[in-house]
């Protein structure tokens, strides 16, 4: 039996006296907490009345003891926090009562310059938490985390919102406007880590999440990755965007809020190079994907195909159904005739 | 409307008032309007002077004014007596140690025509006068600038705050609000009938001349916390009750300002209350205060610093966000209080010297979250936690302090650790 009710993860510690202050700020209540501090240094010395709360997870990759905190949770709730949060006296038992048993998401101070401003506006939504490095401020079910494939891909702050944003696949949130903690770090989003992993989380998204949480995802994807464009980064962009072209309003709903051209990100070129793609490996018999007949359908249609292209497409899909079926007669003769109406570029 | 005999009911409770009833009765006869269009209802609650010799006077040479006498039962009642003889088509209020400007009557009531079905209640200026000399203006006024109809959902409207009866109301006959019996009437009386729309109206002319100088008054004599704890903590709870979600931002600011006179005349606390009474008033005070918004108490045009902290910490939701530079005080999402540093007062009384710390910071704090130094060693002080120690209610006494020896104050640094993060004092 677990009596414990929250168990808070630090993904590091630099400073004692802000250790010092976001321990005294967190041990308020009647709560039974614990607090996994993720130390690599092996130097964290816990030396307050607070010690026998605590608990030092040590690895040499910091993902790794990340993950290894998360798995050793003993918690009903878990919370990402920052050394960096103060909560106000009593921000936890709220949040628990909000979650209902489930997850909650409550709004929080941002200090700077000694001034404080909500870090997002009263009645924020799925639409908005995306939007800012601020992590510190869901706390979710721990069931969820262990019934789920759930696991950090990285340690830098675009990885905890990915992880949240991949909790919400599989759990609704509460959303509680009040202001129940406060942060007076300095913000940014990092990605170096998690940036390799972004295809495939848009894939899952793509296949199995509701919009909030693939707004949350894709909003955090470019909140993090827009102010450092690169060529590279450029590439992902086009990779997430892809994966979600068939999702108008999703696709819109980008546009609006980001600004960013997403017809230019998956236009004929891309969707003639997968065509490319796929027709090259069916020469080297590795079929992967097939190709989307809907969308080739509505290109055909607004335009941007001509005879031509509708035909290589006809053909190209039906070799991929030809080819996936059993060997014999069938399936050579399919795949001679579709190769036929694929014409020249595909040679069998 | 050809159904009223009467344009306006004037309503005056009487009750020894000798000598102040003919200036009332002046202020009336002076209108712009004409007299006779004026039902003028003198109710006399069994006065002991002459007050109703005075007043028959004027009911005996005028058609127009009515003397009604009847056994003491308090100014609700008889208002709810002339309510029931009213005639005109609006009502106005009138305490017999008052006045009107001549202008009022004529200007509230073509402005209420004009308004006539947007709301139920028209309001117009209120001066206190002590000893014929105005005081400074409600803050009220800050909001009601021009004629005109304003919104109570709005919270920008939160401080109208309309609790005397500077007031006209449309005669409803039948379905006329009556008064209630007991104290805080005039409140609760406007409260039921603008939450009925939600609207209150507003005319710039005219002014109601509100005399202090009597200190008969009942305002004066019966707002002692033992006669008046229970009944206005019943009234406002009954009110907060009667909105099952969030009670709208113009009857927190009503409660709060109920609240924050009294505090600040010491006429707050029950003090008359002892052990588990005392624990269940204050517990009835959070819990009418946690129903409220922080921007009620934070915005109120003419609360004190020092109190507007000590409410908040009794509402709850506030938290001490302490950065290396600075201290600061948030409440939903805002800073309320920023400091460097704190300040130590000191009042030397021979041999020792007691130190205050009074910031209000620190209502704000417990006492495990507080270490004082004098030259970098931990110090004994006091500081008395109301969650512990609720018996003290004082704000003033809500500070930490200590006593030094005063020939050792000359070479004695001190600082003090909040959350662990440790300040300077001056």
């Amino acid at each position: 039996m677990s009596s414990v009710n929250v168990s808070i993860i630090l993904p590091e510690v630099s400073s004692a006296e802000k250790f010092n202050r976001f321990c005294s700020s967190l041990f308020t209540g009647n709560l039974n907490i614990e607090l996994l501090v993720c130390d690599n240094s092996g130097e964290l010395n816990v030396n307050n009345e607070y010690s026998q709360f605590v608990s030092i997870v040590s690895s040499d990759n910091k993902t790794e003891a990340l993950n290894a905190a998360i798995n050793a949770v003993k918690g009903k709730f878990m919370m990402f926090s920052d050394e960096n949060v103060i909560f106000s006296p009593d921000a936890l038992e709220k949040l628990i009562v909000a979650s209902a048993g489930r997850s909650a998401v409550c709004n929080a101070g941002i200090i700077n310059n000694g001034e404080c401003s909500q870090a997002f506006t009263g009645n924020f939504s799925s639409e908005d938490i995306g939007t800012k490095p601020v992590y510190f401020n869901h706390l979710v079910s721990c069931d969820v985390v262990r019934k789920n494939p759930l696991v950090l891909c990285g340690s830098d702050t675009l990885a905890i919102m990915l992880f949240l944003a991949d909790y919400y696949r599989y759990d609704s949130f509460t959303f509680l406007r009040e202001v129940l903690l406060y942060s007076d770090g300095d913000y940014g989003f990092s990605s170096d880590e998690s940036i390799l992993y972004l295809s495939q989380y848009a894939n899952a998204f793509r296949l199995t999440a509701d919009t909030s949480a693939t707004v949350f995802f894709v909003s955090a994807v470019f909140s993090a990755l827009l102010p450092a464009m690169n060529e590279n980064i450029f590439s992902v962009i086009k990779a997430v965007v892809n994966e979600f072209r068939d999702d108008t309003l999703l696709l819109s709903w980008i546009r609006s809020a980001y600004g960013v051209d997403t017809d230019m990100l998956c236009d004929e070129n891309s969707v003639y190079a997968d065509f490319k793609f796929i027709g090259s490996h069916i020469y080297y018999r590795e079929v992967t994907l097939p190709m989307v007949p809907d969308a080739v359908v509505r290109n055909f249609y607004s335009g941007k195909y001509g005879i031509d292209m509708l035909k290589k497409c006809i053909g190209a899909w039906l070799h991929y159904k030809f080819y996936c079926r059993k060997d014999g007669f069938l399936k050579k003769f399919g795949c001679k005739l579709s190769r036929k109406l694929l014409g020249g570029d595909f040679v069998g | 409307m050809a159904d009223f005999k009467y344009l306006v009911s004037v309503v005056i409770p009487v009750y020894n008032v000798e000598k102040y009833i003919d200036l009332c009765m002046q202020s009336l006869l002076n209108q712009t309007i004409e007299f006779d269009k004026m039902q003028i209802l003198l109710i006399n609650d069994g006065s002991t002077d002459s007050s109703e010799e005075l007043c028959r006077v004027y009911a005996e040479k005028y058609d127009n004014v009515f003397l009604y006498t009847k056994v003491n039962e308090g100014a609700s009642q008889a208002r709810n007596f002339a309510l029931d003889r009213a005639e005109g088509k609006y009502i106005f209020y009138l305490d017999s140690d008052d006045t009107v400007k001549p202008e009022t009557i004529e200007s509230v009531c073509s402005f209420f025509d004009s308004v006539y079905d947007e709301v139920d209640l028209v309001t117009y200026r209120i001066v206190q006068y002590y000893n014929e000399k105005p005081t400074i203006v409600h803050y009220r006024y800050m909001t009601l600038l021009k004629t005109g109809v304003y919104d109570l959902n709005d919270p920008k409207n939160r401080f109208i705050t309309q609790t005397h009866m500077n007031v006209c109301v449309k005669n409803l006959r039948e379905n006329n609000v009556k008064f209630d019996t007991i104290k805080h009437e005039d409140e609760k009386y406007c409260c039921e009938i603008l939450r009925r729309k939600m609207k209150i109206g507003f005319c710039d002319k005219g002014e109601y001349v509100y005399n202090r100088s009597n200190i008969n008054s009942v305002v004066s004599t019966q707002f002692s916390p033992e006669h008046i704890f229970e009944t206005s903590m019943k009234l406002y709870e009954d009110l907060f009750d009667s909105f099952p979600g969030k009670v709208p931002a113009y009857f927190q600011g009503i409660v709060f300002n109920d609240f924050r006179w009294k505090l600040m005349d010491n006429k707050f606390f029950p003090l008359h209350l002892q052990g588990d009474e005392w624990k269940k008033a204050n517990r009835r005070i959070d819990s009418l205060l946690s129903r409220m918004d922080a921007d009620t108490i934070v915005l109120h045009p003419s609360v004190s610093i020092e109190h507007m902290h000590y409410w908040l910490k009794r509402r709850g939701g506030c938290t001490v966000v302490n950065t290396p530079r600075e201290i600061m005080v948030c409440c939903e999402g805002k800073n309320i209080l920023s400091l460097r540093s704190l300040k130590l007062s000191k009042k030397v009384k021979e041999n020792v010297t007691e130190c205050v710390l009074a910031s209000p910071v620190f209502y704000h704090l417990k006492k495990r979250n507080v270490v004082i130094k004098r030259n970098g060693e931990p110090i004994d002080f006091s500081f008395i936690d109301t969650h512990t120690d609720p018996e003290h209610c004082d704000p003033k006494e809500l500070y930490p302090k200590f006593i030094v020896d005063t020939d050792v104050l000359s070479n004695s640094v001190f600082t003090v650790e909040i959350n662990s993060v440790s300040y300077k004092i001056n």
